[in-house]
C-alpha cells in the first residue's frame, strides 16, 4: 500500500502500461486486462500480465496428488502451503514411496504453457540437485512432464531464522558467527554450481536443533543451531519463450537485496548473496536489518546509496563489524571475493574475539543504548589487529575510519568505466592523476559529516586561459551545466547566482567573505583550456574555512566525451562532501543528455549566454539560436528543447514578442521536451513557465514547478516561482517559507530578497522583513528596489519616514527611471504633508507616466491627487476634469485592465460622479480579486475604499480599511494614520 | 419474507441516473431528468474530449475552453438535435458531435461567446489531465487517444462501483486488501499473506477472489450499459475498446 500511495500522487501519473498503452499508476487497474476479464477473453493468453493465481483449479492440484507425492492438508482441509515465489508455490507433501515428508515446489500455473519458463524451472531444479551440502536443502526428485512440472526437496522441520530472531532479538557475536559461517559455507556450495540464490533472507534459513559440526567452529559454539538454506535459484523471471534466460525487474526481498540486485543488473554473481549474508549478520547482531523503510523504492535507494548504519554495531567486537562492513560494501568488488574468503574472515574474527576474552563474544549487546559513532571508531581503533589497513596513529584513524566505511558508497557512486552507462557508450574520460595538494593531506581535512544537514557549496565561475568567445562559452557553459547537475542532488545546498566578477577566484580573503556572507562551506573552482583537439579541465574543491584543497582533479576530454564530464564532476563533489546520492538522483545525473558532441557544444554556448542574469535579456536572441542549432544537431535533445521553450516564454513575458505565435512555440518545445524526457526538471520548468507566464494558470503551472523542484531541489527559479504563485494565491506563509529557502540558495539575489521581504511585510512580520532588507543592502547598498522597500517598510511598520527620506535623498534622479524617481519623491512629500513642495517637484520635472504592475499614474492624475490630498478640492476638480476624457477612453477600450478602471474611478470621484466612480472601482476589485491575485488585490481594495471615502460613504470606506488590516497586505494602521489620503475618514 | 437485495444492485441504483438511454429516451437534453443524466455523464467524460483536442494540437487553454463550450452546446435543445444523428453509443455520439462542432467552430472562427452556466472542468482536473497527457503516447491518433481515455474511465468507474458494493456491506477494508487481484499486475504470489490478512484459509480465498472478479465483471457491464442505448451493444462496445487498447500496445 505504501508503494501505491507513493506512486499515486496527483502529479505522477505513472508510466505507459505495456498491456493497454494507457498511462496509469502501478497500483491502478489495467484497463485492457479489466475489459478482457469482463469479456472472458485472453486472461492467460493475450494479456500476458494477467494475474496468475496458483489456486485456480488444475486437475492435478485439485486432487492434491503429484506423481507419488501427496500434498499435505492442514486440519481445516486446505493445502499445506509452505511458501510461494515468483515462479512457483511450495507445499508440504508426503513421499508415498520413501515414506517421508518433502517440500514440493510446483510451477506456477501462469507459466504452465510457457516453454521458456519450463526450461528455466527444470534447469534450476537440476542445478539445485547438484548442490549437496549439509547447509543446503537437497533436491530429491524432478518431474518434467509437460503440464505437470514440479520437484521435491528435502523437508526441513526447522524454525525459520526470521522467527527465531523475532523471538530472541539480537544474539551474541559468536553465535552469529556460527550461523553466518554455515550460511557462507552453504553459499559456497551453491555458487560452485554456478547458481546465485538471490533471495537469501532469514525466512529462507531454517534452524535445526542439534550440534554444529566441529570443524572450524570453536567449542564454545557447539550448542548453536544447525542451519539449512532453502528455496534457492528459482527467484528468476522469464521474459521470452526462447531459451535465453534473463532477469528483468527486481526479484528478491528488498530488505536483504544487494545494490546490484536493486539496480536490476543482469550479471549478478555470488557476491550478491554475500551482501544478503551481510544483512543477515547485521540483523543477528543488531536485532534488525541494516535498512528499514516503508516502501520498496525507499529500500532500493537505501541499499544503493546509503552507507550501512554501522554505528549501531558500536559495541560489537570490531573484527566482526569489519566483516559486516565488507559484506555490505556497495560494490561487489569491494566485498569478499567469494564465500570461502568470507568463511576465512569469519574464522579470523572469531579467533580475535576469543582471544580478546570471554566477555566479548558471548554477551549480546544492549541494542537500544548503541548510538555513538565515536564509540565504534574508538573500539575499531583499539582492536583492529590483523586487518588489511596499514597501521596509523590512533588520532588519524579516529578521523579516517568513518570515511573508509562511508567511502565505500562514494566509490560505488563514481561508477567509472561504463558501470552506469549502456555498454555502447564511449568510455568516460579518465581523471588524470591528482595535482597540487597531496592526497594524504586531503583525506584528513575533509569536514566531518553532519547528519541530516545539507552540505553547502558555491560553484565559482570557471576561468579559461585561452582567449576568444569560444573559450568563454566553454568555461561558462560547462560551469552552468555542472551547477545544474549539482542542484539535482538533495543532500547538497548549492549556492547559485554568483555573477562573474562578484568574487575573485582563489583568493583567501574572498573565501572568507564567501563563508561569512553566503554561509558557504566549500567552493568549487574550475579552469578550462583547449589543447590540440582536446579540452583540459581542472576542478578543485576548496574548504572556505581553511582555504585547503579538498580535492583536485584533472580531466582530459575531447568534444565527444565532454558531455559526461559534468556528471562525473557532480558525483565526485558529492562523494568528497560525503553527500549520498540516491539511485534516482544518480540516474538523472548519469543519463547522457545527448549523444551528439556538436549539439552539446551548442547547448553549452546557449547556457553560457544565459549564465549572467544581468545579460540574459541582451543575449536572448543568440541563446535561442544556439539552442535551436543544438536541436538541429540532435532533434532528441530534451534539455535543449526545454531551454528553448523557456526562452520563447521569456520573449512573450518580457514583451519582446507578445504574440500567440510565440506562445505556441513555447508550448511546442515544452511538449517535445516532456515527451523526450518527462522526468527532466528542465522540461517541467519549461511547461510550468509556459502556463505561468503565458496564461497565469497558476494551478496548472504549480504542478509542473513542484515536480521540477522535487527532482532539482537546488533550482532557485522553481522555488522562487512557486513562492510567487503561492503569494498570489494567498498562501502567504508557504510563500515566505519558499522564499527563505530560495534565498539560502541564492543569497546575493536581490530580487529574491525583495520578494521575501515584501512577503513578510504583507504578513506584518516586519522585523523579519527588515532583517532581510538590511542584509541585502549590506551586500548591495545601492540597490534601488531594496532601498525603496526599506523606506516603505518603516512607514508601514512604525510610521517612521526617515529611511524613506534617506532613500529619496541618495536615489539618483533617473533610477529606476525619471518618472519613478519623481513619483517616489512626491509620495514622500505627501506623507510629510508638504503639498506645495510636492507640486513644485512635479512642476519642475518632466514626469509623464508611471505604468507599473498596479500603478497607472499620468501627470494630470498626480497633480490632481496632490491637490485632492491637500484639500484644495476646487483646483483638483479642474485637473481631474482635464484628465477625465483620456482616462475614460482608456478604461473603455481596455475594460480588462483593472489599473485603468481604477484610474478612471478616481477621476470620476474628482468630478463628483460618485456612483459611477464606485462602479468602476468595484469593477477593478473584481478584475483583480483576492481569489485571483492576493498580492495585487489589496491595492484595488484600497482604491475602492478611497473612492468611498471621497464620495462620502465613510462607513463603506472604514469597512474596507478594516478588511485590509485583517488580510495580509501592505497596509497598516500607521500608514492610514500618516497618509493625508485618508483625511476624509479620520475622526 | 422479502429477499435481501444484492448490494451490487443497490450500488448500481445510484449510478442509474447517469444513463445515455435516459437522455435519448427524453429526446430533449433540457428535460430535467435528461439534463441531470447528461450533466453527470459530461462531468466524467470530458476527459477523453480534452485529450482528443490536445492530441489534435490545441493548446491547453484552448482545449479547455472548447470542451466547456461543447458541453454547454450539448445541453441546449436545438443544438443537441443538430449535433449528431441518433447514435446508440454515447461514446460515438460524443466523438461525432465533437468533430462536427469543432469543424463548425473553426468556420465561425470561434466568435461565439464562451462559457455557460455549468462548469464541468476545474483547473485541478485539467492539470491532472495535462500531466497524464504529457506522459501518454504522443504518436496516437486523436481518436485513439479519445477511446483509450474513455476505456480507462469506464474501468475506473466500474471499480468505484465495485468498491461501493463492498463499502455498502461494510467491507471496504476487505476490498482494499483484495484490490491487487484486480489490477492485472502479477499477484505477488503471497496468497498465504492474503489469506492471513482476510482471516480465511486458502480455499476460502479462492472463492473470494472468484467472487471479486465476477462482481467486477458485472460492474463493468453495468458501467458500459450506462453509455449505450441497447443492452446488446454492451459487448460490442467492450470489444471495440479492447481492440483500441491492443493497437496501442504495439508502438511502445
Amino acid at each position: 500500500m505504501a508503494d501505491r500511495q507513493q506512486q499515486n500522487g496527483p502529479l505522477v501519473p505513472g508510466a505507459v502500461c505495456p498491456t493497454c498503452g494507457i498511462v496509469h499508476s502501478p497500483g491502478e487497474v489495467c484497463t485492457r486486462y479489466a475489459l478482457s476479464l469482463a469479456l472472458d477473453i485472453g486472461e492467460a493468453g493475450q494479456a500476458s500480465a494477467a494475474p496468475a493465481n496458483p489456486l485456480e483449479p488444475s486437475p492435478a492440484r485439485s486432487q492434491g496428488q503429484f506423481h507419488h507425492y501427496r500434498i499435505a492438508c492442514r486440519p481445516d482441509g486446505t493445502l499445506w502451503e509452505l511458501g510461494s515465489g515468483a515462479m512457483g508455490v511450495t507445499y508440504k507433501a508426503y513421499d508415498e514411496r520413501l515414506k517421508l515428508d518433502v517440500a514440493l515446489k510446483v510451477i506456477n500455473l501462469a507459466f504452465m504453457n510457457d516453454r521458456g519458463a519450463h526450461s528455466l524451472f527444470l534447469r534450476e531444479a537440476r542445478a539445485a540437485a547438484r548442490v549437496r551440502h549439509s547447509n543446503v536443502a537437497s533436491v530429491l526428485f524432478l518431474n518434467d512432464t509437460p503440464g505437470n512440472v514440479f520437484y521435491a526437496m528435502e523437508f526441513v522441520a526447522g524454525e525459520p531464522l526470521s522467527n527465531w530472531l523475532k523471538r530472541e532479538g539480537n544474539i551474541s557475536p559468536l553465535a552469529a558467527i556460527t550461523i553466518a559461517r554455515q550460511l557462507a559455507s552453504g553459499l559456497a556450495a551453491i555458487h560452485a554450481e554456478g547458481l546465485v540464490h538471490r533471495d537469501l533472507k532469514p525466512g529462507n534459513v531454517l534452524l535445526l536443533p542439534g550440534a554444529v559440526p566441529a570443524a572450524g567452529v570453536a567449542s564454545s559454539t557447539r550448542n548453536a543451531p544447525r542451519v539449512k538454506i532453502i528455496d534457492f535459484g528459482v527467484a528468476r523471471e522469464i521474459t521470452t519463450d526462447s531459451d535465453a534466460v534473463s532477469t528483468i525487474g527486481f526479484r528478491g526481498t528488498v530488505a536483504y537485496a544487494s545494490p546490484e540486485q536493486c539496480e536490476e543488473h543482469f550479471d549478478l554473481d555470488g557476491r550478491s548473496d554475500l551482501y544478503s549474508l551481510g544483512c543477515i549478520l547485521f540483523e543477528m547482531l543488531a536485532g534488525h536489518p541494516p535498512f528499514t523503510a516503508r516502501s520498496r523504492r525507499a529500500f532500493l535507494n537505501l541499499h544503493v546509496s546509503e552507507p550501512p548504519p554501522l554505528a549501531i554495531l558500536a559495541e560489537q567486537p570490531a573484527p566482526l563489524v569489519e566483516v559486516v562492513a565488507r559484506l555490505l560494501a556497495k560494490r561487489p568488488e569491494e566485498r569478499f571475493e567469494d564465500a570461502q574468503s568470507t568463511i576465512d574472515a569469519l574464522d579470523r574474527a572469531q579467533q580475535q574475539i576469543e582471544a580478546a576474552g570471554p566477555d566479548v563474544g558471548h554477551t549480546r549487546a544492549p541494542v537500544s543504548s548503541i548510538r555513538s559513532i565515536a564509540g565504534v571508531m574508538g573500539h575499531l581503533a583499539k582492536t583492529s589487529r590483523g586487518l588489511p589497513t596499514p597501521p596509523e596513529p590512533a588520532d588519524e584513524r579516529r578521523l579516517r575510519l568513518p570515511w573508509i566505511v562511508a567511502g565505500v558508497t562514494a566509490v560505488a557512486a563514481m561508477g567509472l568505466g561504463g558501470y552506469f552507462f549502456p555498454r555502447q557508450r564511449a568510455p568516460l574520460p579518465a581523471p588524470a592523476a591528482a595535482v597540487a595538494a597531496p592526497r594524504a593531506g586531503l583525506e584528513t581535512s575533509r569536514p566531518p559529516p553532519v547528519p541530516g544537514a545539507r552540505r553547502s557549496l558555491a560553484v565559482m565561475p570557471f576561468t579559461t586561459t585561452g582567449d576568444g568567445k569560444e573559450n568563454a562559452y566553454l568555461a561558462d557553459g560547462l560551469r552552468a551545466d555542472v551547477l545544474a547537475q549539482l542542484t539535482r542532488i538533495h543532500g547538497l545546498k548549492v549556492i547559485s547566482r554568483i555573477a562573474p566578477g562578484q568574487f575573485k577566484t582563489g583568493d583567501r580573503p574572498e573565501l572568507q567573505r564567501l563563508a561569512q556572507d553566503l554561509g558557504v562551506e566549500t567552493v568549487l573552482e574550475g579552469s578550462v583550456r583547449r589543447s590540440g583537439g582536446g579540452i583540459k579541465l581542472t576542478v578543485q574543491l576548496v574548504d572556505t574555512s581553511t582555504a585547503e584543497n579538498l580535492w583536485v582533479e584533472n580531466y582530459d576530454a575531447d568534444p565527444a566525451t565532454l558531455v559526461a564530464v559534468q556528471s562525473q564532476i557532480a558525483l565526485s563533489v558529492a562523494e568528497r562532501l560525503n553527500v549520498s546520492v540516491d539511485a534516482a538522483e544518480k540516474n538523472a545525473l548519469m543519463r547522457p543528455p545527448t549523444g551528439s558532441a556538436a549539439a552539446y557544444q551548442l547547448y553549452m554556448k546557449g547556457q553560457a549566454l544565459l549564465s549572467d542574469p544581468a545579460e540574459t535579456e541582451k543575449n536572448l536572441d543568440n541563446a535561442a539560436a544556439a539552442f535551436s542549432a543544438a536541436i538541429e544537431a540532435d532533434p532528441n535533445y530534451a534539455l535543449a528543447h526545454a531551454q528553448l521553450s523557456s526562452l520563447h516564454t521569456l520573449y512573450y513575458h518580457w514583451g519582446r514578442d507578445h504574440t500567440d505565435r510565440r506562445l505556441e512555440q513555447a508550448l511546442k518545445s515544452a511538449e517535445t521536451a516532456l515527451r523526450l524526457q518527462p522526468d527532466l526538471a528542465e522540461s517541467q520548468l519549461a511547461m510550468g513557465n509556459y502556463l505561468y507566464r503565458g496564461f497565469k494558470d497558476y494551478n496548472a503551472a504549480l504542478s509542473y514547478f513542484h515536480k521540477a523542484s522535487a527532482t532539482m531541489p537546488g533550482n532557485v527559479d522553481a522555488l522562487a516561482t512557486i513562492a510567487s504563485m503561492d503569494s498570489r494565491q494567498g498562501r502567504w506563509e508557504q510563500a515566505a517559507e519558499k522564499y527563505v529557502e530560495a534565498m539560502e540558495l541564492a543569497p546575493l539575489d536581490a530580487r529574491l530578497q525583495f520578494n521575501a521581504a515584501n512577503t513578510f511585510l504583507y504578513l506584518r512580520q516586519y522585523e523579519k522583513a527588515a532583517r532581510i532588507l538590511e542584509s541585502g543592502l549590506k551586500q548591495l547598498p545601492d540597490h534601488p528596489a531594496l532601498g525603496r522597500l526599506k523606506g516603505e517598510l518603516y512607514v508601514v511598520w512604525k510610521g517612521d519616514l526617515d529611511p524613506m527620506r534617506r532613500d529619496v535623498e541618495i536615489r539618483p534622479a533617473d533610477v529606476p527611471s525619471v518618472d519613478y524617481a519623481v513619483y517616489y519623491k512626491v509620495e514622500l512629500l505627501l506623507l510629510e504633508r508638504r503639498f506645495d513642495d510636492a507640486l513644485g517637484v512635479l512642476r519642475a520635472s518632466n514626469f509623464a507616466l508611471v505604468d507599473g504592475a498596479t500603478t497607472y499614474m499620468t501627470r494630470d492624475m498626480l497633480q490632481a491627487e496632490i491637490l485632492t490630498q491637500a484639500n484644495r478640492t476646487e483646483e483638483a476638480k479642474k485637473v481631474w476634469e482635464r484628465a477625465l476624457p483620456r482616462l475614460a477612453q482608456s478604461a473603455t477600450t481596455r475594460p480588462d485592465d483593472a489599473r485603468l478602471r481604477l484610474a478612471y474611478a478616481f477621476a470620476l470621484t474628482g468630478i463628483g460622479e460618485g456612483k459611477r466612480a464606485v462602479e468602476e472601482a468595484t469593477a477593478a476589485t473584481q478584475l483583480v480579486s483576492l481569489e485571483k491575485d492576493a498580492l495585487e488585490a489589496p491595492f484595488y481594495l484600497r482604491g475602492l475604499a478611497l473612492v468611498h471615502a471621497r464620495t462620502g460613504n465613510l462607513e463603506a470606506a472604514k469597512v474596507l480599511q478594516n478588511r485590509l488590516l485583517a488580510i495580509p497586505s501592505q497596509y497598516s494602521k500607521e500608514l492610514f494614520r500618516l497618509s493625508p489620503a485618508w483625511n476624509p475618514v479620520r475622526d | 419474507m422479502q429477499k435481501t437485495s444484492d448490494p451490487l444492485e443497490t450500488a448500481g441504483a445510484q449510478f442509474r441516473t447517469t444513463s445515455w438511454s435516459v437522455v435519448q429516451a427524453a429526446g430533449d437534453p433540457a428535460a430535467p431528468e435528461a439534463a441531470n443524466a447528461l450533466a453527470e455523464l459530461c462531468t466524467v467524460y470530458w476527459r477523453p474530449i480534452y485529450a482528443y483536442l490536445r492530441r489534435a494540437g490545441r493548446p491547453p487553454h484552448d482545449a479547455q475552453d472548447l470542451t466547456q463550450e461543447f458541453f454547454c452546446v450539448l445541453m441546449r435543445r436545438e443544438a443537441f438535435a443538430q449535433l449528431a444523428p441518433e447514435i446508440g453509443r454515447f461514446r460515438s455520439f460524443l466523438l461525432t458531435s465533437l468533430k462536427n462542432y469543432v469543424a463548425d467552430q473553426d468556420k465561425k472562427a470561434r466568435s461565439m461567446k464562451r462559457g455557460g452556466q455549468l462548469q464541468f472542468i476545474s483547473h485541478d482536473q485539467v492539470s491532472a489531465e495535462e500531466a497524464r497527457i504529457a506522459y501518454s503516447h504522443q504518436g496516437d491518433h486523436p481518436e485513439q487517444n479519445f477511446d483509450r481515455r474513455w476505456a480507462q474511465l469506464i474501468v475506473q468507474r466500474a471499480e468505484e462501483r465495485l468498491k461501493a458494493t463492498y463499502d455498502a456491506r461494510g467491507e471496504g477494508e476487505r476490498f482494499e486488501i483484495l484490490r491487487p487481484c484486480l489490477t492485472g499486475d502479477p499477484v505477488k504470489g503471497d496468497n498465504a499473506a492474503l489469506a492471513l490478512a482476510l482471516k480465511c484459509n486458502l480455499g476460502a480465498l479462492h472463492t473470494t477472489i472468484s467472487r471479486l472478479r465476477r462482481r467486477f465483471r458485472d460492474a463493468l457491464y453495468a458501467e458500459v450499459a450506462t453509455t449505450v442505448l441497447d443492452p446488446n451493444e454492451v459487448e460490442p462496445e467492450m470489444r471495440h475498446l479492447v481492440a483500441m487498447l491492443a493497437e496501442g500496445s504495439v508502438d511502445q
